[in-house]
């Protein structure tokens, strides 16, 4: 785990200042990760074939969304879209690899329950990856690609309880980690909520 | 708020990580060999249980 954290103390500085780079050569960012996934991709055991990179990435760009506003929000709500792509990118060859091995060597119905919950989370990113794309996004339209990434929330899950099922040593770590992050996103919600009854009370008294 | 719970909470994980996970596994991921720390334990993935019963029961005969 220190790994991942510390990969989310690069990912979160970099992005923090370096925000208008990555969005500028963020193809030739694809590009070079896309790179390094398929190099390292392979069937040997690494830190991204093991999903711990893309895992961090995803880390960021799940507690970018429970952040209060400031400007550490803004610069990485400027390139949450690119970190999404890039968690996505590094995060496949662990899900092909691991669905490799489900398929030839544990058998469809033999594996622990984690795997299939981390499968069924790969297959739920895949829309939510490829709409994270600029021009993807614009040919989808706002309102269809807000209510598709409803779904993250989903993925999120997804993740969680794929960690969490695991069982090994990190198990307390995951369910800190997603645990907190539900807790400020349903407190997240019940302030909006609160804050749009109040302002609808106030616009009807006016 | 939010902002000071997500910083305590990485720095916390952070500081067990660090205590729980020798450092020396995660210099070695880096240079591509797998160790207890950071890799995967097959038979766990696939649902197996550990092999401690086998030991008991060469012991038996």
């Amino acid at each position: 785990m220190t790994l991942v954290l510390f990969t989310v103390l690069i990912v979160v500085s970099l992005s923090l200042l370096l925000y208008k780079q990555i969005r500028r050569f963020r193809y030739y960012i694809y590009a070079v990760f896309a790179l390094v996934a398929i190099v390292l991709g392979g069937e040997d055991a690494n830190i991204i074939s093991l999903g711990y990179m893309g895992f961090s990435f995803f880390l960021v760009v799940m507690y970018t969304g429970v952040l209060d506003r400031s400007l550490v929000k803004k610069r990485l709500l400027a390139v949450r879209a690119e970190l999404s792509v890039l968690g996505a990118i590094l995060i496949a060859p662990h899900a092909i690899s691991f669905l490799e091995y489900l398929l030839e060597d544990v058998g469809v119905f033999s594996a622990n329950l984690s795997y299939y919950i981390g499968i069924l989370a790969f297959v739920v990113m895949i829309p939510l990856a490829l709409t994270s794309f600029t021009y993807v996004r614009k040919m989808v339209g706002g309102k269809r690609w807000k209510a598709l990434h409803q779904y993250t929330y989903l993925f999120y899950g997804l993740v969680g309880l794929h960690l969490i099922l695991i069982g090994n040593d990190r198990m307390v770590i995951y369910i800190a980690l997603f645990g907190v992050y539900f807790i400020l996103k349903v407190q997240m919600l019940l302030t909006k909520s609160i804050k749009r009854k109040q302002n609808e009370k106030e616009r009807a008294h006016s | 708020m939010r902002n000071i719970i997500v910083l305590i909470l990485f720095v916390v994980l952070f500081v067990v990580s660090l205590v729980r996970e020798p450092i020396d596994d995660t210099y070695d991921v880096l240079a591509g060999a797998t160790n207890p720390t950071y890799g995967v334990s097959l038979d766990a993935v696939a649902g197996a249980t550990d092999d401690d019963d086998d030991e008991d029961e060469e012991e038996d005969d």
